[in-house]
């Protein structure tokens, strides 16, 4: 089948998941309300809250929330065929990561915009903020573990990668000093940084900068972890500079980057006509990870991210004009991030055809799939490249110097958030000294996930990847859990019909404490002592997520029982909308 | 009337990779001030961002009721490009000069009424944004 024709089918669902369903989601679940006076405008203080027009807010939300991450999962997923892949990423997107993001900002909004973990505790209940903490803690441990270990295993693969990313760091200070010291328009200078990045694609092409043998004197089993062990200490370092100097400018580069790899991606597949030669269904291995739980935690961004309720609870909301807008802004941001987990699926299951190997060689076992997921996906974005006439071996370095650019920023800004997040715990600990001191937060922010990127998996690199990536996924959809949950309380609470909010939610809480207890023997198996006891912290916080879910709905129930004359119950069919809403408004505010 | 004020780069602690990583404290903390987006060395204080707050004020306040106000980031092309050029073509500039005059304007500071800039490089007194701004909005608008 053309690749084409399965863009195209995706895009027309995901336009009819926002023509339709978020439609219902805005007039029926969250009932949004123009008239309401937003925290935009009720504390406009021109720094935080400011009231925007959804156009420019949208522009906002998605540079926000894209990232790298939609690209490995699906990269690797496609291992059960590219049919149940794409299945889960449009249903995921529709039916929860669009519940999921759209319904954060609305909650969010409609309690003074505060963010999602203070939400957690004022929603749910005081110590689920706790929770909270301990899962993101969790997330981003993984999420930096991960990525450096992408970025370690790119490198490897595709030293030409090597000059432009390294060069890259010290051309966005340059650039960005030049815009801040002209206080001239970014455009044309961001522009300018990308082409000559593209240049030092070519340099780098011709000089592949390969750390072998340095790798070897320093006693390390694999060249890939010393590079994981270079991105730790280069992100230590970048999390220390004030975010101006370097992320932003660079950032200016990356979102011409992500736009770039989009065009290059459908046009390269309207142009070249790639066939899918993955199967739809793929008769994967005996022993293989089954597709009930794992493919719904191995895509994780892509379909749904939890992280996405961080950015609209923490900057969208306090920008929001007016309700309306949240429809806009959220669920079609939702259907962006959908855009990148497809690009990732055409790219490995059709794109991938031109590296003159066979599919079922590059996908013959799940470790083969997760330790070439990237590679598969730049060969694929390469092919693409190709198609509209960029040499192959230049294509894959530029391929390759997306993704590298998009994870390093990844890691700079897990690093930073990691930091906040040892800080924020601290405080609760009453442990001052960490709590104040930058360096130490900071250091427990680098070593954690150092560790766990080269600990466990005895330098097998398909089975550390693949094993580390699955447990990202689950503490992923447990963030994005809580804050299912969150929405979903605050449903009920409005007298709503919740389960646009609690089917996602329970769907999500199964597969993944289903996945987190098939690990857990299997590391037992293994004799992985670092990753069997990980898995059973985040299979603690998965039951205590769900413990405090069910007790916040049982309490929400009562609630609404106790408060409706009788009679008066579910008289409008269950959407609530018979309730005098002037009734709900104090709630609502989170009074 | 459509009014943007570009939003200088040292007010500003947005960056991308918020699928897994992104955002800022005001997304995780419960006191995010406590945690300003830097490292231990020279920072801009989030106090510093407070003339972007009176220039934007002084705007909303002192302009007419259906005068669009709005603070957009420089790095926000995919609104800014296509609303520029549209504001200017409106003018009855061409399309190769209204494209350039919508990649230059984005500037420092810059303040764009209906896509001409009437002030950039460095933030005016709320007073004088409003003077330059309702200048501009007048029938014989001047360039500043």
């Amino acid at each position: 089948m053309p690749a084409v024709v399965v863009a195209v089918a995706v895009f027309a669902l995901f336009a009819l998941g926002f023509i339709y369903y978020s439609r219902y989601l805005a007039d029926k679940v969250y009932a949004l309300d123009p008239e309401r006076t937003t925290p935009a405008h009720e504390f406009a203080d021109g720094v935080d809250f400011v009231p925007t027009n959804k156009h420019v807010l949208f522009g906002h939300h998605f540079t926000s929330i894209a990232g790298a991450a939609p690209i490995v999962g699906p990269a690797i997923a496609v291992f059960w065929g590219w049919g149940p892949a794409l299945a889960w990423i449009v249903l995921g997107t529709i039916f929860a990561a669009g519940v999921h993001d759209f319904g954060a900002l609305v909650v969010s909004v409609r309690h003074k915009a505060r963010n999602i973990g203070t939400l957690t505790a004022d929603v749910i209940s005081k110590r689920s903020r706790v929770l909270f903490l301990c899962v993101i803690f969790f997330l981003l441990t993984l999420v930096n573990a991960v990525f450096a270990v992408v970025i370690g295993n790119l490198f490897v693969a595709n030293p030409g990668a090597v000059i432009p990313i390294f060069v890259e760091i010290p051309l966005a200070i340059a650039i960005g000093q030049y815009i801040y010291r002209t206080r001239s328009p970014a455009l044309v200078p961001s522009i300018v940084g990308v082409i000559l990045l593209y240049f030092l694609i070519w340099v780098g092409s011709e000089v592949p900068i390969e750390i072998d043998g340095l790798a070897d004197a320093l006693g390390f089993g694999q060249t890939r972890d010393l590079w994981v062990v270079i991105m730790f200490v280069y992100t230590f370092i970048a999390s220390r500079l004030p975010v101006w100097l370097l992320l932003q400018p660079r950032d200016y580069i990356n979102s011409h980057q992500l736009f770039i790899a989009l065009a290059v991606t459908f046009v390269g597949v309207l142009v070249g006509w790639d066939t899918m030669v993955a199967p739809a269904l793929n008769d994967v291995p005996d022993g293989s990870p089954s597709i009930f739980p794992f493919l719904f935690i191995t895509i994780a961004c892509g379909a749904i991210s939890g992280f996405h309720s961080l950015v609209s609870s923490g900057t969208t909301s306090k920008q929001l004009a007016n309700e309306r807008d949240a429809r806009h802004v959220g669920y079609l941001g939702a259907l962006g991030e959908g855009s990148l987990a497809l690009a990732s699926v055409l790219a490995v299951s059709a794109g991938v055809a031109a590296t003159r190997v066979e599919w079922d060689e590059l996908y013959a076992t799940h470790a083969d799939a997760s330790g070439g997921a990237t590679g598969n996906f730049v060969n694929g974005i390469a092919q693409f490249a190709n198609n509209l006439g960029v040499e192959f071996q230049l294509a894959t370095v530029f391929a390759a110097v997306v993704v590298v650019s998009f994870a390093a920023t990844t890691m700079d800004t897990g690093i930073r958030l990691q930091r906040y997040i040892v800080q924020e715990i601290s405080t609760m600990l009453g442990w001052t000294r960490l709590a104040r001191s930058l360096t130490l937060a900071g250091l427990v922010a680098v070593v954690v996930p150092l560790a766990l990127a080269l600990v466990p998996g005895d330098g097998d690199a398909g089975y550390t990847f693949g094993t580390l990536w699955r447990l990202f996924g689950t503490t992923n959809q447990l963030t994005a859990g809580l804050a299912l949950a969150v929405i979903a309380v605050w449903v009920t609470r409005n007298r709503r019909n919740p389960l646009a909010a609690v089917i996602p939610l329970a769907f999500l809480l199964i597969m993944t404490s289903w996945a987190l207890f098939i690990q857990f023997f299997e590391f037992i198996d293994e004799g992985e002592w670092v990753l069997a006891p990980l898995d059973a912290i985040i299979f603690v916080l998965a039951v205590w997520l769900i413990v405090e879910a069910i007790g916040a709905m049982r309490r929400t129930v009562a609630e609404r029982r106790a408060a409706t004359p009788i009679g008066d119950a579910d008289s409008d069919g269950g959407t609530g909308q018979a309730v005098a809403e002037t009734e709900q408004r104090p709630r609502e505010d989170g009074q | 009337m459509r009014v943007l004020l570009i939003r200088p780069w040292d007010m500003s602690d947005g960056v991308g990779a918020g699928c897994c990583s992104g955002g800022s404290a005001k997304g995780l903390c419960i006191e995010p001030e406590h945690h300003p987006p830097r490292g231990g060395t020279r920072n801009i204080e989030r106090t510093g961002w407070a003339p972007l707050a009176e220039v934007y004020r002084a705007l909303r306040d002192g302009l007419p009721a259906d005068a669009e106000v709005e603070i957009v980031d420089p790095r926000n092309h995919s609104f800014l490009l296509p609303v520029l050029v549209r504001d200017l073509r409106r003018r009855g500039i061409g399309w190769w000069s209204a494209l350039r005059a919508a990649i230059r304007a984005p500037a420092y500071a810059a303040i764009i009424v209906d896509g001409v800039v009437v002030s950039s490089g460095e933030l005016p007194s709320r007073d004088e944004a409003l003077r330059v701004v309702r200048a501009a909005a007048a029938p014989d608008g001047e360039r500043v």
